[in-house]
């Protein structure tokens, strides 16, 4: 017995620190009881092991602590394990309880300490993760293609594919065929940019060309889309460009009605504006179309009330200038002379078309308010959308 | 086109407020854009008479004056500028609440006080006019206002003022009549009295009449009512005159000029008054002007005319531009005894092309281009007879002439059924009927049908299709149901050029590169400077009328755009700029309508990264870009891409590339010429991409016929050879390539060594072979004997030899 007392305290270290091994083991109270009750000399020996253990610095120090307590060859506790065969029968059960205890403490706070140290080290290590990475750079489409292949998408459920027409036209399809009459007024709402040489030819001052180009090539039942960009010869400012972007729609068929087209025009509306904002279809003049319509949608910028809460009461509404609705379109049933400027029979056949601006719809959405924006390819304008 | 109700009721008795009557309108499609109310009542504002304005004594942009109320004297600070001792001005005194909901209270203003206030027109909300107090004498033309007295027992009653957008194609809305007739038909209302009496008006010409010399000698003008007043005064309007013209905006000429304008505005037809005594004859006669004839209009312009126009001439000389202008010596003056009057039809396209050569847009001839109503003359010069009589009691009616027209009869059939085909709902023939009578049309049923008499005024109504619109306005587009969305078998496709272009956009955006879009239109200097550049061949496409000089000219490419973008991003201090465009170029090649080509071109300057704060960071140098571009190429699925050096004009030569597949040139890269870059003023290098998508449309459209991967992984063979500098990387791989055969999969460069260890004048070149067969699994032995192949072969074609590893 004095054996296995002198060889468990043989390979104590003066040298190790000692440390409080609560911080390593949270039940070390309790184990040391049990300890205590087994045998006061072997807790005492084992607290020894478990503090130095608690202060080893490094992975070296709490190896040779480790070596010294559990080693296979020369480790205190392996040595007096040994010998306690020999002991008598009631020195066994004390002995063997108490070292079998004490080496699972010693077991159990080197790997803690060894947790603990790995902890450390690569905290030292650890990258500063709060440091901007490496960023590749991003792109982004254009906010006009993003709002017209929102409305191509939707057209294109619809059933309509996208037809594609000259930006330079003849005024014979720009106008001629569209039933404007020479020298008739309607002609002033487009003004025209013509190109130098040829008095025939001009900038396309809408997308409709492409109806005539399209019923000039295909047979009906048609259903076609027309994005693209169009000229008006006008001076640039906040609202007007002299180039941007329509999107027309054409649907030719048998007994196309206008119930067709009001269906169309307002799953438009539901689509890209709100499910519920209230529309409205009303008369107007285009002489390709007859009858003429004109969508509307109510004002979103004071929900139709038409007037806007002010430093001094209401005042009228800066967008609809209190008339409650805004523009979003024009449309119609297609005239009887243009099918006849393409050959096809106005009794056989009818049909609606309608044509819309991207721009509106852009600066409407996103809060736009200059319609320069669009071309002048700022990155910081651009980058937003 | 303004429309005051209260003139409106003259014409016709409708119930509705002036809001209810606004959406009657726009709903029957003449828009009306605003409704202004004028003169809300005023209680608590009163006649004042201003007896002393001097400056306040402690600020130098107000006036402290002394007003007379009518009840006693008070001490009024005001900052208009007009404000004098003298005028007579509507006073709001302490208590009044103001149109605006302000109430005037007695107060100090800089240490005076101040008991009540003096308004101006907008402050009464009678106009949108701020500039000064109202001068209340001028205003209503009276002297005699009693001081105290409230201002509504002098001023009109309230009344609205409706802004309606007139369609082209309704000429007749251009007058109160025609839209009376709108709102009639809209609310179910009734010409009053007055209204029937004065439009079934005919001229009193009797065959007594004293008959004027007139000459019609131009088939634009095929009707003429001239008529001679003797012992007329010249003067003032009176208040209704003057008021009716305020409301339309017009000011007030004098009692005979005031009066064809009032005509003008009423019934839609202009009418110009002469003064007799100038007229040399008298007489008149209209003909076309003859080239390089002049006369001074009544804006005081001297004009030069050519045959294009119509004129009216007297005996001797011209006398008025016909429906645009009248001369100036011939105008009505203060000293005006005895008028003629003029009250003709001229054809609106005359009109037109007379009005736009000359730059004139007038109210008449405004009218007469969209077609003043053939058959209203009549009535409107009786009209304008009757109200100068009232207004110079003593005239007497003088020489008259009158050349009718024989106003065309238009007869349309309606089919109830097509009414039904287009707009989508049935009509029955009798309320097709209702709907058109209430417009004043004619109509008879035939059978099934009906035959419409088309009244003289709807110059629109051609068609039987125009009076479905009539029909389906009259009905009401809420009225019409939606139907149910069916595609009978109809499918939409996605098109070539779409798929195509859908690619390009997202292979750029994959890139890190924005999507640009600039403007179709640039300046000269900015076509000339990138002309080409896309390999273009034709001239550039010039506008004639540009509208200023930096959009003269449609782009021959996308690169003039881009250019002007990154110049931009640089000025407003991007450290990078990365955009892409896809549009079209336009050339003129000789054909009626130019070439436009679509093509996509991108340009990147500045860092690789958005951001890195390590070594990785750099500049983007030709051969970053060129991986850039040669990563969207082969997302086009362009396979095999031959670069060779390019020095055309605007890039810059030794680094700069044109890109050929198949035979054809498809892009060109590289960094842009330094003079090109100048014309943009920007400094940074600037890398450039540019390619033609047509003929990238088959291979990035197409679909692909898989293939099976390989089982056995593919053998690897570095090898590294000393070429002569002049030799090329492309030269070497085409050598590999060809001398490998079937074996051969891929060629790969993993360095290029110049210096230390190289012989004089080469460089080394290694190219890493990976090699694969399909299975079996190629032998050591014939891999052996490839490499000794190709080695062999870049000896005698590359004059490369192979450099042993140590």
């Amino acid at each position: 017995m004095s054996d296995v007392r002198s060889l468990l305290a043989a390979r104590l270290d003066p040298a190790w620190g000692r440390a409080e091994p609560s911080g390593l083991l949270a039940d070390w109270p309790e184990r040391l009881a049990a300890l205590s009750a087994a045998s006061a000399e072997v807790a005492s020996i084992t607290a020894d092991y478990v503090s130095a253990i608690a202060a080893a610095g490094d992975a070296a120090a709490l190896q040779s602590v480790r070596n010294a307590a559990l080693s296979r060859e020369s480790g205190a506790f392996t040595e007096a394990l040994a010998l306690v065969p020999s002991l008598s029968v009631d020195e066994k059960r004390v002995w063997g309880k108490a070292l079998n205890l004490g080496r699972k403490a010693v077991e159990d706070a080197d790997k803690a300490r060894r947790a603990q140290l790995e902890a450390a080290r690569e905290a030292d290590h650890a990258l500063d993760v709060t440091l901007p990475g490496r960023e590749p750079w991003t792109g982004r489409p254009h906010v006009l293609a993003q709002v017209r292949d929102d409305l191509l998408d939707l057209f294109h459920g619809l059933g309509f594919s996208v037809y594609t027409s000259p930006e330079v036209e003849l005024d014979e399809y720009n106008f001629g065929k569209l039933n404007f009459a020479a020298d008739h007024p309607a002609r002033d709402a487009h003004d025209t940019y013509f190109v130098e040489g040829a008095s025939d030819v001009v900038l396309r001052t809408h997308t409709s060309p492409g109806w005539v180009r399209a019923m000039e090539e295909r047979k009906p039942p048609l259903r076609l889309v027309f994005p693209g960009r169009v000229y008006r010869a006008e001076a640039v400012d906040a609202s007007h460009m002299d180039q941007f972007h329509q999107i027309d729609g054409l649907f030719v068929d048998r007994d196309v009605s206008m119930a067709d087209l009001k269906a169309t025009l307002n799953t438009f509306a539901r689509a890209i504006y709100r499910a519920d904002l209230p529309t409205r279809i009303i008369p107007i003049y285009f002489p390709f179309v007859e009858p003429g319509v004109q969508m509307d949608v109510q004002c979103v910028r004071c929900d139709g009330r038409g007037h806007v809460p002010g430093e001094e009461g209401a005042r009228r509404c800066p967008v609809c200038k209190g008339t409650q609705w805004v523009e979003v379109l024009g449309a119609g049933m297609v005239h009887p002379n243009v099918f006849r400027a393409v050959g096809i029979d106005p009794e056989e056949y009818t049909g609606f078309a309608f044509g819309m601006g991207l721009e509106r719809i852009a600066m409407g959405r996103y809060g736009i308010p200059e319609i320069r924006l669009f071309l002048e390819n700022d990155l910081r304008f651009l980058g937003q959308f | 086109m303004r429309l005051p109700l209260s003139w409106l009721r003259e014409w016709v008795e409708v119930e509705g407020t002036a809001e209810q009557i606004a959406e009657a309108l726009t709903t029957r499609g003449f828009y009306v854009e605003g409704v202004e109310h004028h003169g809300a009542p005023h209680p608590g504002i009163v006649v004042a008479r201003v007896l002393a304005a001097e400056k306040h004594p402690n600020a130098d942009k107000l006036k402290l004056c002394r007003v007379d109320s009518g009840s006693g004297e008070l001490s009024i600070v005001c900052g208009a500028p007009n404000v004098t001792a003298g005028m007579t001005v509507p006073l709001a005194t302490v208590g009044t609440t103001m149109p605006n909901g302000l109430v005037i209270k007695a107060a100090k203003i800089r240490g005076q006080l101040s008991q009540g206030m003096l308004c101006s027109t907008r402050e009464l909300m009678l106009s949108d006019d701020h500039s000064g107090i109202l001068e209340l004498a001028e205003y209503l033309g009276r002297t005699d206002l009693p001081l105290g007295s409230p201002i509504d027992d002098h001023l009109p009653p309230p009344d609205a003022v409706l802004e309606v957008e007139v369609p082209f194609n309704r000429p007749d809305g251009m007058g109160v009549i025609g839209l009376a007739r709108e709102v009639k038909a809209a609310l179910g209302g009734r010409w009053t009295d007055a209204a029937r009496t004065r439009l079934a008006a005919r001229p009193a010409i009797t065959a007594t009449s004293t008959p004027f010399p007139l000459t019609l000698d131009d088939a634009d003008c095929p009707a003429f009512f001239a008529q001679v007043v003797h012992g007329v005064h010249v003067g003032e309007s009176p208040a209704w005159l003057k008021q009716k013209l305020a409301a339309m905006g017009q000011r007030s000429i004098s009692n005979l000029v005031d009066l064809t304008n009032l005509l003008l505005f009423e019934y839609g037809q202009p009418m110009h008054a002469y003064d007799l005594a100038k007229v040399a004859g008298p007489a008149l006669h209209v003909r076309a002007a003859r080239e390089g004839e002049r006369l001074t209009t009544l804006d005081g312009r001297e004009r030069t005319l050519t045959a294009t126009q119509l004129l009216i001439t007297d005996a001797g000389r011209p006398v008025g531009v016909a429906g645009v202008m009248g001369g100036a010596d011939s105008e009505v003056s203060a000293t005006t005894t005895d008028v003629l009057l003029e009250c003709a039809w001229f054809a609106p396209t005359r009109v037109r092309r007379s009005a736009r050569a000359l730059g004139l847009a007038t109210e008449a001839s405004k009218r007469y281009e969209r077609g003043v109503d053939p058959g209203i003359g009549a009535a409107a010069a009786q009209r304008y007879l009757t109200l100068l009589l009232e207004l110079c009691p003593g005239a007497k009616l003088g020489a008259g002439a009158w050349v009718e027209q024989a106003t065309p009869e238009v007869t349309l059939t309606l089919r109830p059924s097509r009414a039904e085909r287009l707009v989508g709902i049935p009509f029955t023939s009798e309320r097709c009927e209702v709907i058109l009578s209430a417009l004043d049309f004619g109509v008879t049923h035939q059978g099934d049908a009906l035959a419409v008499r088309v009244p003289s005024w709807r110059l629109d109504c051609r068609l039987e299709d125009d009076l479905v619109e009539e029909v389906a306005r009259g009905n009401g587009y809420d009225r019409i149901p939606e139907a149910p969305m069916e595609t009978h078998g109809a499918f939409a496709v996605r098109t070539p050029r779409e798929r195509t272009e859908r690619r390009a956009l997202e292979a750029m955006l994959a890139r890190g590169l924005s999507e640009a879009w600039s403007g179709s239109l640039v300046s000269v200097a900015e076509a000339e400077a990138t002309l080409g550049m896309a390999g273009e061949q034709g001239g550039l496409v010039r506008l004639a009328n540009p509208m200023s000089t930096e959009s003269a000219v449609l782009r021959p490419n996308l690169v003039a755009g881009l250019l002007r973008a990154v110049a931009h991003n640089l000025r407003q201090g991007a450290p990078s700029v990365r955009l892409f465009e896809v549009g079209a170029g336009f050339s003129s090649l000789g054909a009626r309508l130019p070439e436009e080509r679509r093509m996509l071109a991108a340009v990147v300057t500045g860092q690789r990264f958005r951001h890195a704060h390590d070594a990785a960071q750099a500049s983007v140098d030709f051969l970053e870009a060129k991986g850039l571009w040669q990563a969207w190429l082969r997302e086009m699925r362009v396979d095999a891409a031959g670069w060779r050096a390019y020095a055309g004009r605007g890039w810059k030569p030794g680094a700069s590339a044109e890109v050929a597949a198949q035979g054809s040139s498809i892009a060109w890269a590289g960094a842009v010429a330094r003079d090109v870059l100048a014309a943009w003023q920007i400094d940074a290098d600037v890398h450039l991409f540019v390619a033609l998508l047509e003929p990238l449309a088959e291979g990035a459209t197409a679909t692909v016929r898989a293939q099976v991967p390989g089982r056995f992984p593919p053998v690897r063979r570095d090898l590294a050879f000393f070429v002569p500098r002049a030799v090329t990387h492309a030269k070497v791989e085409q050598t590999l390539a060809h001398h490998g055969g079937g074996l051969l999969r891929e060629v790969q460069l993993f360095d290029v060594y110049e210096g230390p260890g190289t012989p004089q004048g080469t460089k080394g070149l290694d190219d890493a072979r990976p090699s694969h067969h399909a299975e079996p699994t190629l032998t050591e032995a014939q891999v052996t004997v490839l490499q000794a192949r190709l080695v062999t072969a870049v000896a005698t074609e590359c004059d490369g030899a192979l450099r042993e590893r140590g």
